[in-house]
This record gives structure tokens, sequence and C-alpha cells, in this order.
């Protein structure tokens, strides 16, 4: 690593410049949402520096204006000394900035070579498709990384393109890595080697900022943790060794919270939903199911746990009838489900998606509109030839005061709520009647620990009123504390369902890997 | 890299005020006319006669009233059509062929002497109502069937209609008398009766029927917020029980139907006949007064006139300064340009911001740009 | 019998020419993700400004820069609407559809129905040796064998080249481009551009070397069948030489049968093409691979600030 080996070089020569970025007072609004609101951080070269913060505190806005993709209204950057407004992300990983995105950069229809040419084939100067064939293998092979070249991007697993981009960006020059929640897509052990990586790459010299909000990634790799909250920084640069997590979680979250209620529904007799060895054909990018069978109960929670993209979106999908099964049966109450996910709505079947605007809400309708569509769509709709706006309001009201839904009226467009509240009016209209049999998927993903509280006792007392509810999560905790059975997906298999109380996190961890 | 020392910087609206949405419509129309103004003096029409050509003969007088009001009942019927569509994300851009269906069926009725006398006029509304359904309803099949985009299907198909009506005119239908390619004129009993010695006919009450039909349809019925869903989002749309399949072919259909009464109104209220020219130039003006209305019927129907007077305007210029027919459309197309660009003033606030350093080595920092008032 | 179907072959290639280059330059645009309905309109634009250079008394080459620089200032505007200020690109291209084809109209009104010395075959003698119809074939005026010969080249650009890989990313995904360095605005931007240029000499080939007069008109949906050919041929243009080949081979027997003298009904005939193409997009939609093939970005307006 000869850039290692300079900065080393630089920061003993300069003793001044051992500061690889400061920003301050940074400030930064989305229309009327302010995002920033001053963050301060200050980041040295050679350290692994945690940003810490629930979802929503800024943190991913914070690193975006470093790494060039927002504009700053106000405040100070600077990088390696020197005042840095990126106008782009390619002024920003010129400046030897790279930023690995939760949601990764990749262009999904090239190839792994053609990914890396693009990004870093200008700057590097390859002059031939050769060239950088052969600066990739050097690359993966100093870094322990085994990937085809010639694979298309979008049919690697979640952890080949994950090392993808750090290939991309490490072969683009950069000094100051910023990771954005690199765990939370991998298994327990492949995010052990990724903090293990992020630490070596640190040693070497460089600066890793690590967005997180696992206290565990902290203590494990962090030497110093700066934590947000609203848009600010309240704890600035302290060495990760000498804060307590329980200090850090007071300073993430502010105040007390409601902690969850670890009640578990007893299962009860009645079969509100069965899967008789469904399986679905993978088209396109998707996971097919294979031979999946599963017995819901009326007043459980059945939680299937697993590592994003092994069928999740698939298998909800499947129940509710977006997917057509190429074999095997759905039973609701007993009788084979109907193809129309119409007819599976008017008998009891009620769902929560993980991407709340893609499945759940019509962003530019406003929350009444968003509330009355289910009302009017089925067989015996409320109303037909009369849909006052009065109605819709005055049914939107009650569901706002019930649930509790803050940052509009019954006027607002959805898509202006945050991810707590938008979640919130799903369950809202999701919840709106009878109903016996409910599936959702990651239901607290990207809430802050409040919100995730509260849509979580929602699942409880549901359940408890007797529904079965059927919790896809990639978050093993969340299934650890819901549910009363559980079972693991994985390359679109279903474990069979074990007893909450005779399993353990090490056994499905090992269930997530390795596949039942 | 970029030469300019300052870049143009969009961000998404939030929230839309009242007010800008208005002053958006009207500053994108008041540019618009001043680019038409522009174009015809360029094209040698005296900059004092426009304001005469554009004002007096088209609602100064009794005639060029007359002209305006009728054209403005095919043209509000094919926009209603398209705007209808456009709710569901449809592109009807072959208004012009369901025109032609619409009054090739009601020729049909006509021709064949099918039905009594009495009951020949509700027999061509009907039957030029089903031409139109049918001719949109293939378009809106293909697209649920076979993913055909509809945007090419609907406009392809205005071809084969129109060259349908030809292969009619110019053979089973040609005129017996004179051998002119035009269907024989209507008994008295298939006309629309007019207004006194006006040219304006009864027409205007089914472009009225269907403004307000529409307008329910969209404001009051659970179809229109069912559509907005199905506009927004078909999957979620799906996956909440909406009949995305059956809502998408009703909306066609029923907007075929629209266009295809537009074709009786023409055969019927103003020809008598069916002609080669029955269904000439609507397809542009039909989404240009979509948009201009906002998608919204009461909207179009304000739209449908305002367009109509530029037809007005467009035949006295062809008559006075020898300018071809398709300057109107040009025109349009000037309007339609400058309020479809003066949205963007309400779907994003737009920012100039100084063209920063591409790279932190570059020494040329204005220091004022990157210490704000936090340092 | 031999006479017609030579007479038919020979006809094909120009017929097909006028395709082939707008479905190039409609690929273009469409690999950058930007999808230009205006074809039909930017074709229009290039006709009439070659033929009003050709009555204004310039020669053939200067005619064919006049159609260029008509069809790359009217592509401008559509740029303008679609890719800067990032208007929905189905209105943008319908705007630009009109704009052009009422444009042409005024403009080429006191240049309409007179006919023109147009771009003939280069050197019939070279063929004198083949077979008759082989000669047919062969013997082409330059702008058809270039029409030809650019979906090979753009080809290669786009799938050899650094330029074509970063233009391919754009429409395959435009953030993950503007993350990896690409200037996003700038790419589409210059690939409208050079595709709004193809598509002039699609206009220029069509009054230049097909009709050889300019009428009010004449594109008479070509643009649009070309938009549909995009899809036929998989948004790769080696495959649009074939495609644009069958509808030449529609296209041209169309005169062919109308000057036989068989009692034929004329209109119905001349509705093949456009069945043809509603036909071929309703088959295209069968099988799920070519919608696959489709830019995934395509017709998604880019911008950075907005948070996903």
């Amino acid at each position: 690593m000869s850039a290692a080996a300079e900065a080393r070089r630089a920061e003993t020569a300069r003793p001044a410049s051992t500061i690889a970025v400061r920003m301050a007072g940074v400030r930064k609004a989305f229309g009327e949402r302010i995002a920033l609101d001053g963050a301060d951080l200050t980041v040295v070269w050679g350290e692994v520096h945690a940003l810490l913060g629930e979802n929503g505190a800024g943190k991913s806005s914070l690193m975006n204006i470093l790494a060039g993709f927002y504009g700053a209204d106000d405040g100070v950057v600077e990088v390696a000394g020197q005042p840095a407004a990126f106008a782009e992300p390619r002024a920003a990983s010129a400046a030897g900035i790279g930023m690995i995105h939760q949601h990764f950069k990749l262009v999904g229809p090239l190839t792994v070579l053609e990914n890396l040419r693009l990004a870093c084939g200008p700057r590097a100067g390859w002059r031939s498709r050769d060239a950088a064939l052969v600066a990739m293998a050097g690359m993966a092979k100093d870094l322990g990384f085994t990937i085809k070249p010639d694979a298309r991007v979008d049919q690697l697993s979640v952890s080949e393109q994950q090392k993808v981009e750090i290939l991309k960006v490490l072969l683009g020059g950069a000094r100051i890595l910023i990771m954005d929640e690199p765990t939370a897509v991998l298994a327990e052990s492949e995010a052990a080697a990724m903090l293990q990586l992020a630490r070596r790459l640190a040693d070497d010299g460089r600066a890793v900022i690590l967005i997180t909000h696992k206290l565990r990634d902290v203590s494990a790799t962090a030497d110093r943790v700066t934590v947000m909250r609203a848009g600010r920084t309240v704890i600035a640069g302290a060495p990760a060794r000498d804060v307590t997590s329980a200090e850090l979680a007071r300073a993430m979250v502010g105040g007390e919270t409601d902690i969850l209620r670890r009640g578990t529904a007893g299962p009860g007799e009645t079969v509100a939903l069965e899967l008789r060895a469904l399986s679905t054909a993978g088209a396109e990018h998707d996971v097919p199911l294979r031979e999946i069978s599963l017995t819901l109960h009326s007043g459980e929670i059945l939680g299937i746990a697993g590592l994003g993209g092994n069928g999740q979106s698939e298998l909800l999908e499947a129940i509710i009838g977006l997917r057509t099964p190429t074999h095997g049966d759905i039973l609701l109450h007993g009788e084979p489900a109907s193809a129309f996910p119409a007819a599976r709505r008017e008998h009891g079947l009620r769902f929560v998606p993980a991407d709340r605007f893609r499945l759940g809400l019509f962003g530019s309708l406003t929350l009444a509109e968003n509330l009355a569509v289910p009302a009017l769509s089925g067989r015996q709709p409320e109303r037909r030839y009369w849909v006052t706006r009065a109605w819709m309001r005055g049914r939107a009201r009650r569901s706002i005061s019930d649930y509790e839904i803050a940052g509009g009226t019954a006027d607002t467009q959805a898509r202006l709520l945050s991810g707590g509240n938008a979640q919130k009016l799903i369950l809202a209209r999701e919840f709106e009647g009878a109903f016996s049999v409910l599936v959702v998927h990651s239901p607290a993903r990207g809430l802050d620990v409040r919100a995730a509280a509260a849509v979580q006792n929602r699942l409880l007392a549901a359940a408890a009123r007797g529904v079965g509810v059927l919790m896809i999560s990639e978050d093993l905790d969340e299934v650890l504390a819901l549910s009363s059975r559980v079972a693991v997906l994985s390359h679109g298999r279903l474990s069979a369902a074990v007893a909450i109380e005779q399993t353990d996190r090490a056994e499905l961890g090992r269930l997530i890997l390795e596949g039942a | 890299m970029s030469v300019l020392p300052y870049r143009l910087v969009l961000s998404p609206r939030l929230a839309v005020p009242r007010w800008l949405r208005a002053a958006t419509l009207v500053g994108g129309i008041a540019f618009g006319l001043i680019c038409c103004a522009i174009f015809l003096i360029a094209f040698g029409v005296p900059a004092g006669d426009l304001a005469n050509q554009f004002i007096l003969y088209v609602f100064g007088n009794s005639a060029g009233l007359d002209q305006t009001l009728t054209r403005a009942i095919s043209l509000t019927l094919v926009a209603l059509s398209v705007a209808l569509c456009l709710r569901i994300r449809f592109w009807n851009i072959g208004v012009e062929g369901q025109l032609w269906m619409g009054a090739i069926g009601a020729t049909a009725v006509s021709f064949y002497h099918i039905g009594p006398w009495f009951l020949r006029m509700p027999l061509m509304i009907g039957a030029a109502a089903i031409g139109g359904a049918v001719w949109c309803g293939i378009a809106a099949v293909a697209k649920i069937r076979l993913r055909a985009d509809e945007v090419i299907t609907t406009l392809l198909l205005n071809y084969v209609a129109y060259l349908f009506a030809q292969d009619l005119l110019y053979g089973r239908w040609r005129n017996p008398t004179d051998q002119f390619p035009v269907s024989p004129t209507f008994p008295r009993y298939e006309q629309l009766p007019t207004f006194g010695g006006w040219h304006l006919h009864y027409g205007v009450f089914i472009a009225l029927a269907a403004t307000a039909f529409c307008w329910w349809l969209c404001r009051y019925s659970r179809f229109g917020l069912l559509s907005q869903a199905v506009a927004e989002n078909r999957t979620a749309s799906r996956a909440l029980g909406i009949p995305v399949a059956r809502i998408t072919l009703t909306t066609a259909c029923l907007a075929g139907a629209v266009s295809g009464l537009a074709g009786f109104s023409i055969v019927s209220g103003e020809e008598h006949k069916l002609t080669q020219f029955v269904g000439n130039d609507y397809i542009f003006p039909s989404i240009a007064i979509a948009y201009l209305g906002r998608a919204n019927p009461v909207g179009v129907f304000i739209a449908a006139i305002a367009v109509a007077g530029l037809y007005t305007a467009g035949d006295s210029l062809k008559a006075f300064y020898q300018l071809p027919d398709t300057v109107v459309v040009t025109m349009e197309a000037f309007l339609l340009m400058t309020v479809a660009a003066f949205d963007v003033f309400i779907r994003y606030r737009i920012g100039l911001l100084r063209s920063q350093p591409k790279a932190i080595r570059a020494k040329a920092v204005p220091p004022a740009e990157a210490r704000g008032t936090g340092a | 019998m031999n006479g017609f179907l030579a007479d038919w072959a020979g006809a094909v290639p120009v017929f097909a020419a006028p395709f082939l280059l707008a479905t190039t330059g409609l690929i273009i645009n469409e690999r950058a993700g930007v999808m230009n309905l205006g074809a039909e309109g930017i074709m229009a634009m290039g006709a009439v400004s070659a033929v009003i250079a050709m009555l204004s008394g310039s020669g053939l080459v200067a005619a064919i820069l006049c159609a260029c620089a008509a069809a790359v200032a009217i592509t401008l505007l559509f740029a303008l609407l679609a890719v800067v200020l990032r208007l929905e690109q189905v209105l943008s291209g319908l705007v630009i559809f009109a704009f052009g084809v009422g444009l042409s109209g005024v403009l080429g009104d006191s240049y309409a129905n007179q006919p023109i010395k147009a771009l003939g075959p280069v050197a019939p003698r070279i063929f004198a040796g083949l077979p008759h119809w082989l000669g047919r074939i062969l013997d082409q005026d330059p702008l058809t064998y270039f029409a030809f010969v650019l979906p090979v080249l753009v080809w290669w650009v786009l799938e050899r080249t650094e330029l074509g890989l970063r233009l391919r990313a754009v429409g395959e995904d435009a953030p993950a481009a503007d993350a990896a360095g690409v200037n996003v605005m700038r790419m589409r931007i210059g690939a409208v551009l050079s595709g709004g240029l193809v598509l002039g000499l699609a206009g220029a080939h069509l009054s230049l070397v097909g009709s050889q007069v300019w009428v009010n008109g004449m594109v008479s949906g070509r643009g649009w069948i070309a938009v549909a050919l995009v899809t036929f041929s998989r948004w790769n243009t080696l495959r649009a030489i074939g495609a644009a080949l069958l509808f030449g081979a529609v296209q041209a027997v169309i005169p062919l049968i109308l000057s036989s003298g068989l009692n034929v009904p004329i209109y119905l005939i001349q509705m093949l093409p456009y069945v043809a193409t509603i036909v071929v997009l309703g088959a295209s939609g069968i099988g799920r691979t070519s919608l696959s093939a489709q830019p995934e970005d395509l017709a998604r307006p880019f911008l950075r600030e907005e948070r996903r």
C-alpha cells in the first residue's frame, strides 16, 4: 500500500495534517425538512471513526455532503486541511473520498469489470480491459476476495456486491472511506470479517468512517465515536473505549424510550394460513421460492428470519397474490386461496410490505385518500357513486389520532411523511375492519427506536386479539423479541418452524448462513 | 470541467402553494403567446394586425364565435378522451383514429338504414361510441396482455383507421350520384339541429354532457380515486385489490367512446356526410388541450374553447397571409412547450449555485463559499 | 415475375435505410436512458431542410448538412425540455413531434411539390458483371450505404469503447453512473443530440433519395415505426439492420403492387406497415426476453439532489 505509506510519512512529517476530515456547523434542508442543523465531525488518519445515530439523525446526509452527493447549505468542510465543497461525487472521489453506500451504487446490468472500469478507469489510467483486469486481480488478492470479473453485478449476492463496491473505491485511490452501515445486510460472520477489513484499511493509514446504528460494531472496531441526534452532533469524537453502551444509547435516543413489551402470544388451535410446498419461478432478478411449507395459527407470531434477498419479498408477494406459484397451495382458513389479491383481502388477509412506497402507499395521494383506497376497491365498496372529500377526511381523522400519525393532516401527501409515520399509516389502513391473517415484512426497518416499538406493539396486540401474524424480518433481534415460533428462509427454502424457547441466536445464525 | 461560473440546481418541491400553480400556468401561456407572436411576425404577419386576428376575428364577431364554438365541440370531446386516459397514465395519442371509427360507425348506421327513422340518431350515437371504444380498447388490450407501448399502438391505429375510411370512401360508400369520395348526404333526421342560422349545432349538448360526466367520474365516483391510485403505483394497486386491468380497459374504452362521439358530432352536425377530412389534425390539439386543462374536465372544456379560437385565428391568417395549415399546430406546440417548461417551477425549486472546485487540490477555492456562518 | 422480384429487392435497401437510420439514432438515445418520441418531427425537419437547401441551389453535401443542422437544432429543444428541465419524456417528445411536423409544414410550404435532382446510385458499372437482381441490391446511393455502415459503427462504440460503457451505464442506472463519476446530464445531452443528428439524416434520406420532393406530412408515421423498431430490435443496432430490412421490404412492396395494375384495395395495402408494426410490437411482448433488454433507467429523469 504505497498510498498508505505516503500518508503515514505525511503524517509524521507534518503533525498539523493528521486531520483527514473536519466538518463544522454543517446545515442542510430538504425543502421544509431540516436534515442537518449544525453537525460537526472530525476524523484523523489511521482511525476507524464510528458515526452513530438513529435513522433520520442525519448521518447519511452528512456523509453524502462529504462525498459530494449533496451540497451543504452552510458550514465548513475541510479535507486534509483544505477547504472542500464538492460540487459532484467525482470531485470528491478525485480528492480521495470513497463512499460505500448502503444501497450500492453499482450498475446492475453491467459486469463487475465494467463497473470498475466505469468508476476508476480514467483515474487509474487503464489503457485496456486487460490492464483493468490485472489491477482488479491484484487488489482482490490483496484483500482476499474472490469475484468473477465477467459476472453481471445484479446476479451477485449482497456481500459480493459489497466487495465490488470496496474494490471500486480502493482502486479509485480512496484514502478516506465512508462505509454506510456495511454490516446491516451481512450475516454475523461476514459482518465480523467486514469490520476486520475496516480495521485493516485504517491501520494502513486511511481514515475509515463507519456509519452504523449498532452499538456492537462500535465497541468491536472503532477508535473514536461521534453520535448524532436530530441533525446535530451530541457526542463529538469521544474515544470508543471511554464511553459505555448505555451512554451511547442515551445520546442516540435522547431521553427515555418505551421498552418493547416482550410478550409472546401463545398459538391458538385454528390454522389461519397454510402453505403447502409453494414454489415460484425466478424471473429476472428474483429469488425463486422452493417448496415452502408452513402453518400459521391464529393468535401467534411466526417469525421468518434470514438475510435480505433470500426470497423474503417473493414470499410476501406470493402470499398476497401478486405472484402466481408454479406449484403448491396457499390455504386461507383451510380453503384454497383465490387467485385474486382482492378476494384474499376480503377473506381477511392483510399485509405490511418492507418497501413502504413500492407496495404500500401512494406517495402523491393524501393520507385520507390512501386510507380510503381499500375501502373503495373491493367487491363491496363502502361507497360507489358519491365519494366526497368530507367522507374521506372524516375517516382519516379517526385513524390519524388512533395511530398517532404525526407530521401531516388528512390532506397531506403521503410522500411527505417520515418513515415511521408512513409505517403507521400503512398499519392504520391495514388494521381497519376485521382481519385474521397479517403478513409483515421488516416492519421496523428504518424506524427509530420509539417508532419501531410502537409498530411492534401493534403486532403483539393484533396477535393477542387472535390474528395470525407472519413476520418476515431481516433483523434477528426483532424475530427473537416478538415471535413465538421461528423458521429461517435461506436461498428460497424455509426451515421447519421451531418454538422460540427451543432455539438460540447461534443455532439460527447457522441456519441463516448455511440453510436448512 | 463546467465552463459556466454558475450552474442550475433543481431540488424537488414538497408542497406547492396554489398561487404558484396559477402563476405558472398564466406565465407559461403568456410566454407561449409571445413566442407565437414572434413566430407569426417572422412569417410576415404585421405586428399591428395580431391583436385583430386573435381577438376580433375569433370572439368579436358572430361568424368567428360560431366557428370557434363549433370547433370547440369536437376539440372538447377528443381532449376529454386524452384527459381520461392521462388519469391512469395511459397515453392516448389515437384520438384521430377513434374519431374516424366513430364517424364510420355513425355513417354505417345511416348508410345501411339500420333501425326506424326515429331511432336512427341514438343508434348512430351508440355506433360511434362503440367504434371509438373498440379502437382504443385494442391498444389497451395490447398493453395489458402484451405490454405493447400504448403510445405507439394508439398512434399507428390512427393511420389504420384513416386508411380504412379512405378505402370505404373510394369503394363501397362512394357517392353514387357524383362519384366524389364522400358518403351520401344524411337525411334531415340524421342531422344534429343547428342554432338559428349558425353552424353551431346541438353537439354542444353532447360536449357539455360528456364534460359533466367526466367531471363527476373524476371527482365523485370511486373510479376517480382508484384511477389515481393505479396511475401512481400499479403494483401497490394490485396488491390492495384494485382491478388494475379492468380499470385500464374500462378507462380506455370510455375514452375511445368519447372520441367516437366527436366523430359523430362532426359527421352529423357539421358535414352531414362522411368526408375525407373528417378526422384530420386532432392528435396534438387533443393532447395540448388536455394538458393545458390540467387533465381536469372543466379545465379541458375551457382550454378547448381557447384552442378553438386559435384555429379560427389560424383560418383568417391562412386567408390573409397565405400561411399553411400547419401554422396552428406549430402555435399549439409553442404553447404546450412553454406551459410544460414553466411547470418546472411547480416541481422544483430552482437555484443558481456557484460552480465549485472539482478537487481540493485546486487552489482557487473561494473561501467565502466554503466558510459559512457556521465557522 | 423475375422482374418484379428484382425491382422489389432493389428497392428494399432504399426503403429500409430511413428506418435503419432512425432506429439507430433512437437506440443511441434510449441506451442513454432518454426516450425521444419526437422522432417523427425531427425527421420531418431533416427532410424539409434538405429539400429547401437543394431548391435554393446548394449541393447535395450542403443539403445533408442542412438537414443535420436543422435536426440538431430542434433536438436541442428536446434536450432542454427532457434532460435539463426533466419534464416527462413522453410529453417532451410529443411536443417536439408536433413542433417538427408543424414547423416543417410552415417552412416547406413554398417549396412543396417541387421535384429536386436527387441522390442517385454511385457507380452502376462496378456491379455490371453480377446477376441482375444482385446488382440492383448492391447499387445504391452513398447515404444508403452509410445507413448500413452506421449501425455497425454505433454497435462497436456502444459495446467496445469506454464512451459506450459510460453511455450504457447512464441508461441502465443513472444514479450509479453518477456516483462512478460520469456526468449524466452531459452524457444524455450528447446522446440525444447525436441521435437527433442521425434522425436528421434519416429525414434527409426520405426526401433526397426516397421521394425526391417535399410533401407536407411525407414522413407519414415512419418516425413512430422506428420507435417501435427499437423495441423490436432489442436496443441492439445490429438487430436493427434486420428489423429495418423487414420493414423496408414491406414498404417497398406497396408501390410495386400499386403500379402493377392489379385490382387490389390500395388503401388496405397501405395499412401494411402500420399493422405490421403493431403485430411486431405485440409479438415482442410475448417473450419476456426482449423487454428485459430495455435499459432500466429508460425515460426516468435523473436528479441527484433528490433523496432516494
